[in-house]
Order: C-alpha cells, then sequence, then structure tokens
C-alpha cells in the first residue's frame, strides 16, 4: 500500500473519529449553542474533509500511474 | 431545535473539543504522510530517470563503437539503443506526472490546512465558552478545569467573542465565515455574467485559489504587502491576478463585509460576487471581515 493510500485511510479514520463524537454531542445536545457549533465549525470541517479526500485519491492515482511508467 | 441544554454536562463538550484536536493531530500526521509519498515516488522517478541516461550513454557509446568497425552487423545494438530511449521517455513521462500531481495536491494541502486549522482552533474556542456558560448554569465553580487540548494545528488563536475561525496573520475583524451561515438574500449574482466590474469569475476563482494557497500561509509567518509585490515581480504577475491585489482586495476596503445576525448568520455587506465564486468552487469558508 502506498503511503498516500496510508494517508487517505488515515485521513478517513481521523474524520470518522471526529463525525462519531459530533453524532454523540448531537443526540445529548440540541439547542441554539450546538447549533451554532455545527454550522459554524462541524459541517464546514466535513465538507472540507470531502475535498481533501478526493485530493489525496487524485494524488494517489497520479502517483501509481507515474510508479506504472517504470516499473 | 428542541431539548435542553442541561441534559449535556461540560465533560461531555469537552469530549467534542478533545475530538477536534485529535483531529488537528491527525491532519497534521496525515499531510505528513502524504508529503513523505510524494517525496517517495519523486526520488524513484529521479533515480530511474537518471539510470535510464546512464543506459542510453552506454548503448550510444556501443553503437558508435560498432559503426567504427567495418561491416560489422550494429542493428541490434541500434535495438538496444531505441528501447533503451523508449525506457528514458516513459521515466520522464513519469517524472511530469509526478510533479503536475504534485504542484496540484500542494495547492489543496494548502487550503485544506488553513481551514482546518482555523475551524478546528475556532471550534474549541467556541466549545470552552459553552462549557464556561453551561458551568456556570450548572452551579459549578467554572469550566476552567476542563482540559480542552493546547496542541491543535499551530498557532492561531480563535476569536472568543465571536467564535469564529481566525487564521493566524490576518487583520483584526477577520475570520474563516462558513458559507453555509451566510444568508443569500436578494443576491443578484446568479451567474458569469453578472460579473462586470473588470474582472471575471475566473479571475476571482483564481483569487480565492491564491488566498488560500499563498497569501494566507504567507501572512500566518508575517509576510506582508512587500512580499506579494515581490512576488508577483518574479513571477511576471499583475492585475486580477496577482498576489498583491488579491491581498488588498481580501483585506482592503474592497474586503468581503459580512454583518452578524446575532443567531448564528450573516448577512452580506460586499463582497457577492465572491461568495458566488467560493460556492461554486464548493468552497466550506470565505474570509471575511465581520462586525
Amino acid at each position: 500500500m502506498s503511503a498516500v493510500r496510508n494517508a487517505l485511510d488515515a485521513h478517513n479514520i481521523a474524520a470518522a473519529d471526529r463525525q462519531r463524537q459530533e453524532r454523540e454531542m448531537a443526540s445529548a445536545w440540541r439547542d441554539a449553542a450546538s447549533h451554532v457549533v455545527e454550522v459554524r465549525f462541524l459541517e464546514p470541517l466535513s465538507l472540507q474533509d470531502r475535498e481533501f479526500a478526493a485530493a489525496l485519491a487524485e494524488l494517489d492515482q497520479q502517483l501509481s500511474r507515474a510508479i506504472n511508467l517504470i516499473r | 431545535m428542541s431539548g435542553s441544554a442541561a441534559h449535556v454536562t461540560p465533560e461531555a463538550i469537552q469530549q467534542v473539543a478533545r475530538a477536534l484536536v485529535r483531529y488537528g493531530e491527525a491532519e497534521t500526521a496525515v499531510v505528513h504522510t502524504a508529503d513523505a509519498g510524494v517525496q517517495q515516488v519523486a526520488d524513484e522517478v529521479a533515480d530511474e530517470v537518471k539510470a535510464r541516461q546512464l543506459k542510453v550513454r552506454h548503448a550510444d557509446e556501443a553503437l558508435q563503437a560498432c559503426r567504427r568497425e567495418e561491416d560489422r552487423d550494429c542493428s541490434g545494438l541500434v535495438q538496444d539503443l531505441n528501447k533503451a530511449e523508449q525506457a528514458l521517455d516513459q521515466a520522464r513521462q513519469a517524472s511530469t506526472i509526478v510533479a503536475r500531481a504534485a504542484a496540484a495536491f500542494q495547492m489543496k494541502r494548502s487550503k485544506h490546512m488553513m481551514t482546518v486549522q482555523g475551524l478546528v482552533d475556532g471550534g474549541r474556542a467556541r466549545l470552552r465558552m459553552n462549557a464556561t456558560d453551561l458551568a456556570a448554569y450548572l452551579g459549578a465553580s467554572s469550566a476552567g478545569g476542563v482540559d480542552f487540548g493546547t496542541a491543535g494545528m499551530g498557532a492561531s488563536p480563535a476569536s472568543a467573542a465571536s467564535g469564529l475561525a481566525v487564521p493566524p496573520g490576518v487583520p483584526d475583524g477577520f475570520a474563516l465565515v462558513p458559507l453555509s451561515a451566510i444568508d443569500p438574500g436578494d443576491n443578484p449574482v446568479t451567474g458569469p455574467a453578472d460579473f462586470g466590474k473588470g474582472y471575471t469569475a475566473e479571475d476571482l476563482a483564481w483569487g480565492i485559489e491564491a488566498l488560500h494557497s499563498v497569501v494566507l500561509p504567507a501572512l500566518a509567518i508575517g509576510k506582508g504587502a512587500d512580499y506579494f509585490a515581490d512576488r508577483d515581480a518574479r513571477e511576471g504577475r499583475f492585475g486580477t491576478r496577482s498576489y498583491s491585489d488579491t491581498h488588498s482586495g481580501f483585506f482592503n476596503h474592497d474586503a468581503v463585509r459580512l454583518e452578524s445576525s446575532g443567531d448564528g448568520r450573516f448577512t452580506v455587506g460586499n463582497g457577492r460576487h465572491r461568495i458566488w465564486v467560493a460556492q461554486q468552487r464548493g468552497d466550506s469558508v470565505i474570509i471575511a471581515k465581520v462586525s
């Protein structure tokens, strides 16, 4: 497995860990304050997670293509 | 929203804050792993280019030596040279692919680190406020004993007053505002045809990319207008697609300006074109002067 693929897996694990805590927060804490945290910080982080996962996947694909050319 | 804050404790909020800190640390490691992966492949490809250049040279020398001998059949050596040249071409293609992939990733990496840093630090500060408020409500001494972590992803302070993330080095009053928290209102900008002030939607998209990949990282390490002017001169950039214009456009009188409605939402005072472009890019946040 390539280092970039490892990075992508680690990124997905970190994002899932954070999202699990967010779900727990959502089940125990539903008020205006939690809404602000969700809207301002957690939702933008989820969007950024997806964008970065796509960037890592694209990088891994391109590096694999390069490796295949020299092997 | 339903329910009550009485069901949550400062410790429960602390857990979310800790998860944010863990996430920030994990993402730093992720980026380092990815960087190492790129470097490893780049080194491997570079070594292969060198090795194949050597093979081409040796094949060429063998062919030239053969041709100096009368009546010798050199066709096998010609084939060897052709093969070696093809192999070298492939290694050079690989090198180009790695360089392009690394450059493309570098921009996305910078944006990711900057966005995550701001949001993690801002989120943590906000949660600290919530825990303090809740502890006071519950009659506890304070949330001061609650550990919200200090590692984060860097030295970026968050604006405790606004609860918004503030990238390091930006002028006072600026913060990263989630696009989802901005009220669209009666936005007259609905498409590229609505851009007519001397710049196009593509120009603004370039500026936003430059903001995340160059301007914000430079501000974070203490650079200023002189640095951007110098970089523009070295790279032959001017006008709408320059770092100087991007810096002044986002942080001077023409900055994106947002007004807080007090309920976590924001209305737009200036910058509807940039907000529209950021939305089209799929960005999660925009830097704005918040009042």
